[in-house]
């Protein structure tokens, strides 16, 4: 089974590509002084804050917010 | 992710459209058919029409992002820079077509065309500052400044440095023939080269794509415009030219970055 920051890579990937969707997720992990591989269901709010935060002056807000919902399904 | 696979129906129109339409206002200029007096109309008109509808596409994609999107002011800054070249078009048309007259050089459609460059050059700036989060900047700003100046230099010592010397051009003509070339290569050229080196970091991501169209558009245009001032300088510019082609492609071009960006809007995802 995928790690939510493989998931989350996975989802971002089409959009922004692999390099820019792993340094977001390994950015979210640094501020919560974690690893990629150590974020886990909880750390979901720092990383929509950050995903919003940075995807926000380049992506249409509908399409963050359909990327968001699809991070949420995929820790369900 | 559907909208990243693929162009939408509507952006192969503009593109396909767009493109075919040019050629045939071009084809039509070239034959002649109905002499000269038509040929003029036609180039004159085709070219408001096929600019106008790349105008209104890019407006109509602006429009579709949020208010207080930042997506929406970076494609209205594009959209009004269009329009403004439309209305100096009109303006063009109207001197030539309709009161039969040449246009004056320079003459009040290069008020329009003059405004043109502070909005496209805003929108591309503002659009490429706006990734600043996300990826490197300071390789693609020290990149599109170098090319942008070598641009500027090469075209200054090719073009605009004889059109200065040459004592048969009046002063305003001579800041203007100056000001076109320098003004494509500085406020166009340039911040698109900017911003296509700030995606490129995106590998294939996809919202790289639509700015790669407007840099294609960009690059069209400039050419266009070099061409045109040469042609212009030696007298031998003539309404229909094929160097019309290149700013009716340019501006179509830019349409269909306008419509690829705005396929990424992603219908919202249900939430379970």
């Amino acid at each position: 089974m995928p790690t939510l920051a493989e998931s989350v890579v996975a989802i971002l990937e089409p959009l922004v590509g692999q390099m820019v969707a792993d340094t977001c997720v390994r950015a979210t992990a640094l501020s919560l002084g974690k690893s990629a591989d150590e974020l886990q269901g909880g750390d979901m709010p720092a990383l929509e804050s950050n995903v919003k935060r940075l995807l926000g002056p380049v992506a249409p807000r509908q399409t963050i917010d359909s990327i968001i919902a699809q991070i949420e399904g995929s820790i369900r | 992710m559907k909208a990243t696979g693929a162009f939408s129906r509507r952006t192969w129109a503009v593109l396909v459209l767009g493109i075919v339409a040019a050629v045939i206002v071009q084809l039509l200029v070239t034959t002649g058919i109905g002499g000269e007096t038509a040929s003029v109309a036609i180039s004159d008109i085709g070219g408001v029409l096929v600019i106008g509808m790349a105008a209104l596409v890019t407006i109509r994609t602006a429009l579709a992002f949020g208010a207080g999107e930042s997506l929406r002011s970076q494609w209205l800054a594009i959209g009004a820079g269009i329009v403004l070249y439309v209305l100096g078009d009109l303006m063009w048309t109207y001197i030539e077509v309709v009161q039969g007259l040449d246009p004056p050089y320079p003459g009040l459609p290069d008020v329009f065309y003059v405004a043109m460059y502070v909005f496209l050059g805003y929108g591309i700036i503002s659009a490429a500052l706006a990734y600043r989060g996300l990826v490197k900047m300071r390789a693609p700003l020290i990149g599109s400044a170098v090319i942008g100046v070598a641009s500027a230099a090469a075209i200054y010592i090719v073009l605009v440095k004889d059109i200065i010397a040459d004592p048969g051009v009046a002063l305003l003509e001579k800041a203007l023939t100056a000001f076109y070339p320098v003004a494509d290569t500085l406020l166009l050229l340039a911040p698109a080269v900017f911003i296509v080196l700030v995606v490129s970091q995106l590998g294939r991501g996809a919202l790289g794509t639509p700015w790669r169209f407007v840099v294609a558009g960009v690059a069209v245009l400039a050419v266009a415009d070099a061409l045109y001032q040469w042609l212009e300088w030696q007298g031998l510019y003539s309404t229909g030219h094929l160097v019309d082609l290149g700013w009716m492609i340019g501006y179509v071009l830019l349409a269909t970055g306008a419509s690829v960006m705005r396929d990424l809007i992603l219908p919202a995802a249900r939430r379970v």
